[in-house]
This record gives C-alpha cells, structure tokens and sequence, in this order.
C-alpha cells in the first residue's frame, strides 16, 4: 500500500521543494556559459551527453530495446521470414501484415499453414521458432536448451518464455511511453499554468498536487484495475493520472524562475498572448528538467505494469507480458527460468532509462561542464 | 509553532475530503456487485441445488441494509459521519469492526518496518559518508554501481527469485518459504521461536529494505557532498583538525538534515505495509488485508485502510516540516513561508 | 546536538532489543495436546453458526458440531435414518411426518425435540438473517409444526409437492433452542409472516431475532455454538485455530471412547508452510492444495511418515456456449467446438492425470443415476473441421471461419471469460490455441471474481469456463437446466432452452417412483449431450496427505472427503514430541 509509493517519489518531490529554495543553478549560470556561438543549447547537452559512457550504454539499450519491440515479429515467430515451396517464394511474415491490413490475401490452401512441419526448398527463419501464444503440451515446463530451440524454457503449457520476452517488450514499452507520456504532460501544464499565473490558479493547482502526493497511488491503481478490469489503456491512464506531481513541481518552479526574465516581460508588452508566451517561450526552456524526470517515469511506469501483470492484474489474459511470464514462477518454483529471464528483462529496462535520466541530468547541469 | 501545527492540520482536512471522495466514488462505481458475494456462491464452484428466485429479493434486502441503494453521495456523507465520530463500520465479509481488523496486523507488520528502517538507515548512511568522503575513488565508484543496480532491481522480481532459490527443496533451502513462523512453533522455548521468527522475516526485510537504502545512500552522498564544498569545512581543515574530525564532527551534523526528514516519508509507507512483499512472503500484514479488501470489495475496510495511509501520511509530512524546522537552524532563523 | 544523541549506539541497541522482545512475545505459546487430530483449514472460517455461515471451513467443521434429521450415506448415497427415522410422505406430497428418537440431547445435557426443529426452521426463513444463501433451499417449504403437541413428531408442510424436499429437511442443522433462542422470541414469529418482506415487516420480532442471530457473537462464542453432535466448540483463536473437542455426553454413545479427544482446524494461509508443517507433524492431515507439491515435493512421502489419497469429490468443470450469441446457436457447432478440446492431455499434462473426462452432469460415481452409455469425445480436429464446414462456416481470407448469418458476414471470433485462476488460464489458453489452428479466434478475459459472478449471471459473456459442486443427494437439473431459468439471473447462464429438456425436468421433478424418475434422468442426459449446451470437460481428484500413524482412515466419495471422527488416534500420540 503505502510503500509502493516508493519514498523516493515524495524524497523527490521533497527535493523539489529545496530547489525552489534556491539550491539548483542559478539563471545566470544557466544562460551564460563557455560555448561556440554557433552551439545552441541542445547540442551543447547532447554534446555533454555522449561524453558520458554509461548514459551512451543507457541509450543504446533504450533503442535496441526499442528496435526490438518493432521488429518483434520477424525476431520470433512460427512462420519463416522467406520461404520457397513448390515452386513458389512467399515472405509469409511479411504477408501477414499485408494480410492483416486487408491489403493482400493467402491461397486457400495456405491459410493457417503449418510452415514448420512442411518440407521447403529453401528458407530463411527468424532465430526463434516459436510464437508467445504457441501451446505445446508437450513440451510443458522444459527448462532452457539450445537444441530443443527453446533457448529459455518453457511455461507449464509449452510457450516459449524468450518469444513471450520479446513481444511482450511490446506492452511494456508502449505503457512506459504513454504512461510517462500522461505523467509528463499533465504535469507541464499544470505546473506552467501554476507557476505562470500565481496567484489562485497557482493555490489551487498546488493543493490539488498535495491530494495526489497523500493518494497512496499504488493502491489507487490496484483498485482501478481489479475493479474495474485490466484493459491496457486502464493501466496506462492510471498510472499517468498518478505520477504528475513531481513534473507539475518542476515545471513549476523552472517556469517561476523564468517569467520574471527580461524576454517575457518583452513579450507580454509586445502584447502576445498569455497562452502563446507560455508554450511558446517559457516552456521550452522549463522543458529541460521534466525531460530527465520524463525519463524516470518511463522506467517507474515499466515497473508498475509489470508489477500488476505480476500481482494478476496486467493486460488481456492472453497476452504475454514480462510480469505475467515471473507470476507464473511463483506457482512452479521447480521451473527456475520462469523467474530468471523475465525479471531480467524487467531489471535491464529499468536500468537503462535510468541511466539514461541521469546522463540526462548530468548533461543538464552546467556545473559539470568543462 | 503549535499555531504552524495547527494551521497545517486544518489544510489537511479538506484534502482528506477530497481524498476520501474520489476513492469512495471510484470503488462504488466498480461494476461487480458485493452483494452477490452474500446469496450463495462460494469461489470457483458453485453449488448445482443453490436456488435463484429469491436472490434478488435477499440482495435488494443486503443493498438497503448496507446502504447501497442509495445516491452515492448520501451513502458518503453517511460514511464520512461515521467516520467523524470513530465508527469506520464492519467488514461485509465478517460482520467484524473493521478497526480490530485492521489494529490486529499492524503488529505484524510493524515488525518488519522498523527492521526495514533500521537497517536502511545504518547501512545507508556510513556508505554515504565513505563515498562522499573519498569522492571519485575505486569505492565510491563501485559503490555507485553497485546502488545503482540495486536501486534498479524490481522488488517482486528478487523476492520471486529468493523463494525459487533460496527457499526451495530444490535449489538451497536456507530459508523457510514463507509466513510467519513454522507450525507448531508456539511449544518452543522463546529463544527458539524468537530464531525461528527471525529466519522467516530474514527475507521480506531484506527483499524491502534493498531499494531504499540504495536512494538513500545517494541521498547522504549527495547531501554530504554538497556540505563538503562550504568554506566553514575549507576552514576547519585549515585550522588543522583531522580529515576524520572534519568529517565526522562538522559535516556529518549538517548533512544528515535532509537525511533525518526523510525519516518523516519513509515511516508512514513502512506502516501501511507493502502489498507485494507481503503478498509473495505471504505475511499476514496491513498491506495483504488492503488487498484482499479490494478483491473482496469490502467497500468499509478499503475506505479504512485509505484514510489510515493519509492519515499517517499526513502525520510524516508534519513531522518532516517540524523537523527540519527544528533541525537546521537556517530555517529555523528565517522566515517561514509554510 | 541532538542529532548525533540520536544515533548513539547505545541507544539504537536499547531500542532494538526492546522492540524486539516485544514483538516476539506476543506470540504465547501452548503445548500439543495428547490425543488429538490436527487438521489444516486453508482460510479461517467466517462465522461458525450453521444457518448464517456460508463458507466451506464452517460447512466441515459444523458437521461435527450439529446433527441433522437423516443422513446420506457415505457409500451408498442413500438417504438413511440418523436423529428422526425417515419420514412418511402424505398421499397429496404436500407434507412430511418425522419420528425423533427419544434419546437425542445437546452437548450441554438438554433434550432435543422437535421445538427445536421447528425453531431452527424459523430461523432458516427469517428473512433478515444473512442466510440467503441457505434460505433459497426452503423456498417450498410453508411451515413446521408439531403433531398431535407430541414434542417427537414434527410434520412440515409444502406449497407444492417436490419429493427432493425430502433431503432439504432431512439435511439441516437443528439448533438449541434454549440458547438460541432463551427469550422465545421465535414463539412469537408465525410462518406466515415468513413468507415475504412485505408480510414480515408487520412482526417487529423477526427483525429483533435476525439481528441477533447475524451478530458476530452468536457465530464465535463457544456458548452459543452448541449442537447435539460428536463434538462441541472448545476455543476459537481467531485467524488461528478452532479446536473443537470431544463431546462426552454425545446420545449416541456407543461411539464415543474411539473418536479423539481433540479435533483441531489449524489455519495456515500458505501453502508451502502448510506442508512443511505436515512434514513436522504439526498437521496431521490436509488438503494438498497445488499439484505441483503433491507431485514433486511428496514424491516420497513415507519418508516423512506420510499417506496420500486421492478421493473424488462430487465436482466438475465444463465449458459453455452463450446460446443468446448468433454463432452458438447451432447445436453441431457447439458438438465440433468439443471435438477441439483435447481432454485426454490436458488432464495428462496439466491435471497430473488426476481427472476423469466426463459425459454428463450426473456425479459419475453415481451409478444409479449415471447415464453410462454416452460415449466419450475424443480431441478431433478434422472431424471438428469437416462439422463446422457442415454447418456453414468457410475460412476467409484472413483465416478465419466466416458464415454470412442473417445477411450479415460473422467471422467466428469470440471471447472467453474466466476469473482469475492459473490453472483455469492454462486450460482456456490450451483451447484457444486448438480453436486457431482451425480458424476459430479465440480471446480470455480474466475478470475478479466478482465481476464475473456479475457478468455471467447477466448472461455479458461468450464463452467461459466453470465448474459445478455436485451434492450427493439426487440431481435436480431445474436450476441449471430449465428454460425458465435464463431469465433474470437465474443459473441456466448459457440460456439453454429446450422444449425437449424442459418436459423431461418437469416430469422428474414431481416423479416420486424412483425408478421412473431414474428413467427419466438418463432421458434427459442423453439429450444433453446430444445438444452440447456444455462441453462437459472432467471431474478432477482431490489430493490429501495424512499422518501414518492414524488408523481407520477413510476417504469417502463425496465433499468434504474424509470423515474424522472416525479417525483414531493412538493413544502413544500424546507422547510425541516434535521432531525439534
């Protein structure tokens, strides 16, 4: 219950509070700073960024695990990638997509075709052979073996715990995305709005964040999943509607910092908009900060769906996810692989996006500039 | 300060309301109806003779005696003044007070906080230390690393992992699987059940306190860091005292401030208890009653497990303010803007 | 500074060793008692009065607590003669005559009449009394009285005649009147006014004896839980024992030296725990709830002094159709859609083979009742193929079955619903996986249980997967199986309706020539099968482990299994330490 919501999360919102104290960089060292003309503030961060070797290690896992997610199908699936067979040349996982647009279509006899157990010419096969959903009694609960073609076992019903790994990446990252994605965005808004128009609006933005900090969030989330039954958008929306504090804050107080510049007073006596000074001035440069938190959502929200896969609650039954595959570990404990592998998947996830938030961070920070 | 006590209280109060409201409305609204639980259908099968005619009379009968059939926003304002006065209702599935329910596990459960906070807080602290201390060196590097990772570890994911390996026939079985205490453990001489107790929480405590000391070493780390770089440390190692001294004397105190007021954080989160770590090590604790409550959409022990977390919730901010307010004299001096 | 008086060691430690020694005393400790059965209960019981309780732990432990008129025979199944003889049927069937023994007494030495039959039968229909569960069984029965004021004989009167009433009354707990019910406020309360919340509400006595009949108390406290059985309720620690102990007074005396002295339900949540507990001895008999630890853990278990058994208890799982959705309308495509069940692995795989594939919803351990001449239908993808082509169904290109219904193209897709339990998941996804291979799209919706207690008896779903407890008293297949029952939110979920099938019912229902009324049922039977509206899948074994050193145990056929009043216990037990 209460622990879920993990103390760092109110430890940062704590810090948050010491940084609108004054104890993060001024705006001075902000702006003014050793740089080439021609570099404009983002390149000087990316430039920053790839200097550190662990944060570059975070986001080359990030996209890898990306890549993998989009190209899931042709990475582990029971049909070849190319096949020729009697006579003809098929690309069946191609086609599959074709086919599931409406744009093309299978001859009779190839529909639902067991390519594996067909004799072919030539082929060329993803490395794995074997779709999450497939059943297969009769390989039910077969720990890892390279010659089985099961390089990470089975589940109690014969699927492939390293297909369900990959395309379950799929799930979990799509909810890292949009959850964070929720999370981010409230959050600017509300925490512009708050920090640009003070007064009311600010007191009252700022007390609605105090409800949302006292919400122990986790047990919020558990009760709108198994009450209200697991849907993919549900677990999204959830945690997003639970995780904007600490952007709203931030962005709070960066826009605090920034509206008393010079530049806003001149836009405002240009006589613009508040809503166009707001988007298209302040928040760009108060973006920077909610950027590295965006990064910590990601993996935060990653934890908390596969959290409730686990406890039960995840996506669609029939869908694999890294959670669902380690809940199934807990009622086999004989079937060590069932807790390995997709804790793993989970731990490496994590990993790299936090790492990539610190780099992030770190990259940010003009102290720790040369 | 009792007046900033005080003033802080009574802001709490409406965020309460608008607490308690939002949950009471988005568990009410649930499809699924507790009532069925009531007119025959025990869990995963039903009995082929049970009757359903008079069903819906007997539901509608539990819907008026539970107050279900009322507008939602009565059936709050009949709880919240109930609740005002310290009546939090009984469980729907016992018929028992839903406090004694809730007061029997806080034991439990607090047996493993305060082991959680005692161990984060002696272990997390000297690392910190050590690292900001020798900043930059093999140490803290591999420190570094080494929190980080478990910082990153999933909690459920390790405690599968414990009971798979270490728990288990088949692998190495240091540990007893799960609960409390053995069976029969109540016939042994106390030092034996004391041990016995102790090897049954050796890991959820452990499986719950990893994370955090892992924050909050880099906490004291960063704190102490920040403490270091300030003149009055420049010139106390100027006046020659030890680099030991300098360290432990003057920075220590200072740093620890922020240290200490997270104290106010953690507290309350450890009381409620955690549903995962609770649930895997199947620990009968604060944290699986919520749980079960939801399942069983006890709408009374959800709505009390809810205010006892804001409430305790609230109760550590207050004391992180009052603390800090206490401990660093900066604040102390200057002027409160709450 | 006070910071750093807060870290002293010396502090820390006091506050350690103190908080410490706190918390572990509060676990008292007590001996194990000398000549006594421990068995282990998964989940506490909620309320241990037999007429307001209504989960499984209460069910068993009040059986050895309270007594009924008649008995079922353990083996036979028979209705037998246990505190009254059988009853005499009137010539309309409208009512039933009980002779009680003269003999029968409560636990604490009080007789027991046919007053306090007749109390308990109030107590049943009151309508403010959380037993709406048990109160359903008594729909027909109108009322209970006294023949003649002779205190033995007690006649209940029925508002139609149902010749199954006879189990309804020979079956229910008779409670003591004297501590139930010491103010007679029961005396005061007419079966008319019984009959619904209207007429009840003019009695303001019904509504004072249900309160106090619901209150926590009368369901816990040793002194209202009194009943004329084998064993009385000696403690209830809550969350974590019942013990209940011999009753020394018990009327049927002959028993009584041979029973143990203590029965004692140990709850113990886990189940890992709870076989290291059976190991230790400290359980001497339990259900073994995961097949995982039956199979693999006690492969050996006379290594640690162990038994299994495995009896059937009277349930079965089956798979069902909405017949209100187009695509299952067809009774040979629900036939095709079991021939792609493939039972026989499932249960060899899954199941530890510890099921038997089954034809039909008559308890197959019932061979009076049981229709044995359905064939089983083995797992045919072509034939299923061949019979969903017959039926119209041709895959598109997509690879899905399509069949244009009522002008409208349907692709057979749908969705199974199923709450949320592991092994139940397993199955479905193995089904799922057959229905693809031959066009079928399949999904699962696993939903808390209950939403989907909601869901299926609004009759919101496609398909899904369940099971029935059977009672070892005769099948009345009305409730599940008539027409009249897919309304509103009645049993029949799949909304079955057959002429055919209704009158077969009905004729059963008001047959009381047994064997005319068993001709009847196989009737019925072999029509159910030969509709499908279930594929009815297996009944599964239940898994037991016991204590070597028991004697005279028993497994019986029926739910819950073993009897354990008939277990003896030797008498050396006592001398038994644990292993420790």
């Amino acid at each position: 219950m209460g622990a879920e919501k993990t103390s760092e999360k109110i430890a940062e919102d704590l810090k948050d509070k010491l940084a609108e104290d004054n104890q993060s960089p001024s705006e001075e060292e902000l702006f003014t700073q050793k740089r080439d003309v021609s570099q404009s503030y983002w390149s000087l961060v990316k430039h920053q960024y790839k200097k550190n070797k662990t944060a570059l290690f975070g986001f080359y896992t990030v996209i890898v695990l990306i890549v993998m997610a989009l190209t899931a199908d042709f990475i582990a699936n029971n049909e070849p990638i190319y096949a020729k067979y009697n006579g003809t040349t098929y690309f069946p996982v191609f086609k599959e997509y074709l086919v599931g647009l409406g744009l093309s279509k299978w001859p009779a006899e190839l529909l639902n075709f067991d390519w594996k157990s067909t004799p072919l010419e030539s082929s060329l096969w993803p490395p794995i052979r074997y779709k999450p959903s497939d059943v297969d009694l009769y390989n039910s609960s077969a720990a890892p073996s390279a010659s089985s073609g099961h390089f990470l076992g089975t589940d109690a019903i014969g699927r492939d715990v390293l297909s369900g790994l990959i395309h379950g990446s799929r799930v979990s990252l799509s909810v890292g995305f949009v959850a964070a994605g929720i999370s981010v965005l409230i959050g600017l808004v509300l925490g512009a709005f708050a920090g640009f128009y003070g007064g009311t609006v600010d007191i009252i933005i700022m007390r609605f964040v105090e409800i949302m900090i006292l919400f122990p969030s986790f047990f919020l989330i558990i009760t709108i999943v198994a009450l209200y039954g697991s849907s993919i958008w549900f677990i999204m929306i959830a945690i997003g509607l639970t995780s904007w504090t600490g952007n709203a804050r931030l962005t709070r107080g960066e826009v605090l910092k920034v509206r008393n510049m010079d530049y806003v007073s001149a836009a405002t006596s240009l006589g613009l908009t508040n809503k166009r000074i707001i988007f298209r001035h302040v928040l760009p440069n108060a973006i920077a900060p909610v950027l590295v938190s965006g990064a910590f959502d990601v993996a935060g929200a990653i934890l908390i769906e596969a959290a409730l896969s686990f406890l039960g609650f995840g996506v669609a039954a029939t869908t694999v996810t890294w959670g669902s595959v380690l809940s199934e570990a807990r009622g086999a404990t004989e079937s060590w692989w069932l807790a390995v592998f997709p804790g793993f998947m989970i731990f490496i996830t994590v990993v790299a996006y936090n790492l990539v938030g610190e780099g992030l961070r770190d990259a940010l920070d003009p102290r720790l500039r040369d | 300060m009792t007046e900033y006590v005080v003033k802080r209280l009574l802001i709490f109060i409406p965020t309460l309301l608008a607490i308690t409201f939002i949950t009471f409305l988005i568990s009410h609204l649930a499809p699924g109806d507790p009532t069925e639980l009531k007119v025959g259908v025990s869990q995963e099968s039903m009995r082929t003779d049970a009757k359903s005619n008079l069903n819906q009379e007997a539901k509608n009968y539990y819907k008026q005696k539970w107050g279900l059939d009322k507008p939602i926003y009565t059936q709050y304002a009949i709880w919240l003044w109930n609740m005002v006065r310290g009546d939090f209702g009984t469980s729907f599935v016992d018929n028992r007070p839903v406090l004694d329910k809730i007061v029997e596990r806080i034991p439990t459960t607090l047996s493993i906080s305060i082991f959680v906070i005692f161990l984060e807080y002696i272990i997390a602290i000297p690392i910190g230390i050590f690292s900001a201390a020798r900043q930059y060196s093999f140490w803290d590097r591999a420190s570094t690393v080494i929190l980080f990772v478990l910082y990153s570890l999933p909690s459920f994911w390790i405690a599968t992992m414990c009971i798979v390996f270490l728990a288990n026939v088949e692998y190495l079985k240091i540990f007893p699987t799960s609960g409390l205490s053995t069976l029969g453990s109540e016939t042994w001489p106390f030092i034996e059940r004391a041990w016995d107790r102790i090897q049954h929480l050796i890991l959820p405590i452990a499986c719950y306190a990893y994370a955090s000391f892992a924050f909050l070493s880099r906490q004291m780390r960063g704190s102490m860091l920040e403490v270091i770089r300030q003149d009055y440390i420049r010139t106390a190692r100027a006046k020659g005292l030890t680099e030991k001294t300098v360290i432990l004397k003057h920075a220590l105190r200072n740093s620890l401030i922020p240290i200490i007021t997270l104290l106010g954080t953690i507290l309350p989160a450890l009381v409620g208890g955690s549903v995962i770590i609770e649930t895997i090590f199947s620990i009968p604790g604060v944290g699986q009653l919520a749980f079960q409550a939801i399942i069983a959409r006890d709408y009374p022990l959800i709505m009390a497990e809810l205010v006892m977390s804001a409430l305790l919730t609230v109760f550590g901010l207050l004391v992180v303010d009052i603390l800090y307010a206490y401990v660093d004299p900066r604040i102390a001096f200057s002027k409160k803007t709450g | 500074m006070k910071t750093s008086k807060l870290f002293s060691t010396r502090f820390l430690f006091l506050a350690l060793t103190s908080i410490t020694i706190v918390l572990f005393l509060s676990s008292c400790g007590s001996k194990r008692l000398e000549d006594s059965l421990i068995i282990r209960e998964m989940a506490d019981a909620e309320k241990l009065n037999p007429t307001v309780s209504n989960d499984a732990s209460a069910s068993e432990i009040d059986s050895y607590i309270y007594e009924t008129l008649s008995y079922v025979d353990n083996v036979t199944y028979d209705l037998i003669p246990y505190v009254a003889e059988l009853p005499t049927e009137s010539p309309n069937h409208l009512s039933y005559t009980y002779n009680l023994r003269k003999n029968v007494k409560f636990s604490d030495g009080h007789e027991l009449t046919g007053e306090d039959v007749i109390f308990s039968l109030k107590a049943i229909k009151n309508l403010y009394a959380d037993d709406a569960a048990l109160r359903n069984y008594f729909e027909m029965i109108k009322s209970a009285e006294l023949v003649n004021g002779d205190k033995y004989t007690v006649k209940f009167n029925l508002t139609k005649p149902y010749w199954r009433s006879m189990y309804t009354l020979g079956l229910f707990a008779i409670m003591p009147k004297h501590i139930l019910d010491p103010e007679g406020l029961n005396d005061k309360i007419k079966f008319e006014e019984l009959e619904n919340y209207e007429t009840a509400k003019g009695n303001p006595n019904i509504q004072k004896y249900a309160d106090f009949l619901n209150s926590p108390d009368v369901s816990r406290n040793p002194k209202y839980v009194i009943g004329s059985g084998p064993y009385k309720l000696q403690d209830w620690k809550t969350g974590q024992e019942i013990r209940l102990v011999r009753n020394d007074n018990y009327w049927y005396s002959a028993t009584i030296p041979e029973n143990p002295k203590f029965i004692i339900f140990k709850t113990v949540n886990d189940n890992s725990a709870a076989l290291v507990g059976a190991k230790n001895k400290d359980v001497d008999a339990m259900f073994v709830i995961p097949p995982a630890d039956f199979y693999k853990n006690l492969e050996n278990p006379d290594q640690f002094a162990l038994a299994k058994a495995k009896p059937v208890e009277p349930t079965y799982s089956y798979l069902t159709y909405n017949e209100k959705n187009i695509l299952f309308q067809d009774k040979k495509v629900r036939m095709a859609l079991a021939y792609l069940v493939d039972r026989n692995t499932i249960i060899e795989k899954i199941l530890y083979n510890d099921a038997t594939p089954i034809q039909s919803h008559i308890f197959y351990k019932n061979t009076k009742y049981l229709n044995d001449q359905l064939p089983p239908i083995p797992y045919d993808p072509e034939k299923a193929k061949k019979m969903l082509s017959e039926a119209g169904w041709k895959m598109n290109d997509q690879g899905v079955l399509e069949k244009v219904i009522d002008g409208k193209k349907t692709e057979f897709k749908f969705t199974f619903l199923s709450n949320n339990n592991s092994v139940r998941k397993q199955i479905i996804l193995v089904v799922i996986d057959a229905m693809k291979k031959v066009g079928i799209q399949a999904g699962l919706q696993d939903l808390e249980w209950s939403v989907y207690l909601d869901k299926t008896k609004k009759h919101e779903f496609d398909a899904t997967y369940a099971s029935w407890q059977l009672s070892v008293t005769p099948e009345d297949p009305y409730q599940i199986w008539h027409s009249s029952q897919a309304e509103g939110q009645g049993s029949n979920i799949e909304s079955f309706i057959n002429k055919t099938s209704d009158s077969l019912i009905e004729a059963y229902r008001v047959e009381s020539d047994e064997a005319k009324r068993i001709e009847l049922l196989k009737k019925w039977q072999q029509l159910i099968y030969d509709e499908q509206p279930y594929t009815f899948l297996w009944s599964a074994k239940s898994r037991y482990i016991y204590d070597t050193r028991i004697n005279n145990v028993k497994w019986y056929d029926k739910a819950p299994s073993p009897q354990y009043n008939e277990w003896q216990v030797p008498k050396l037990l006592g001398a038994v330490q644990n292993p420790k």
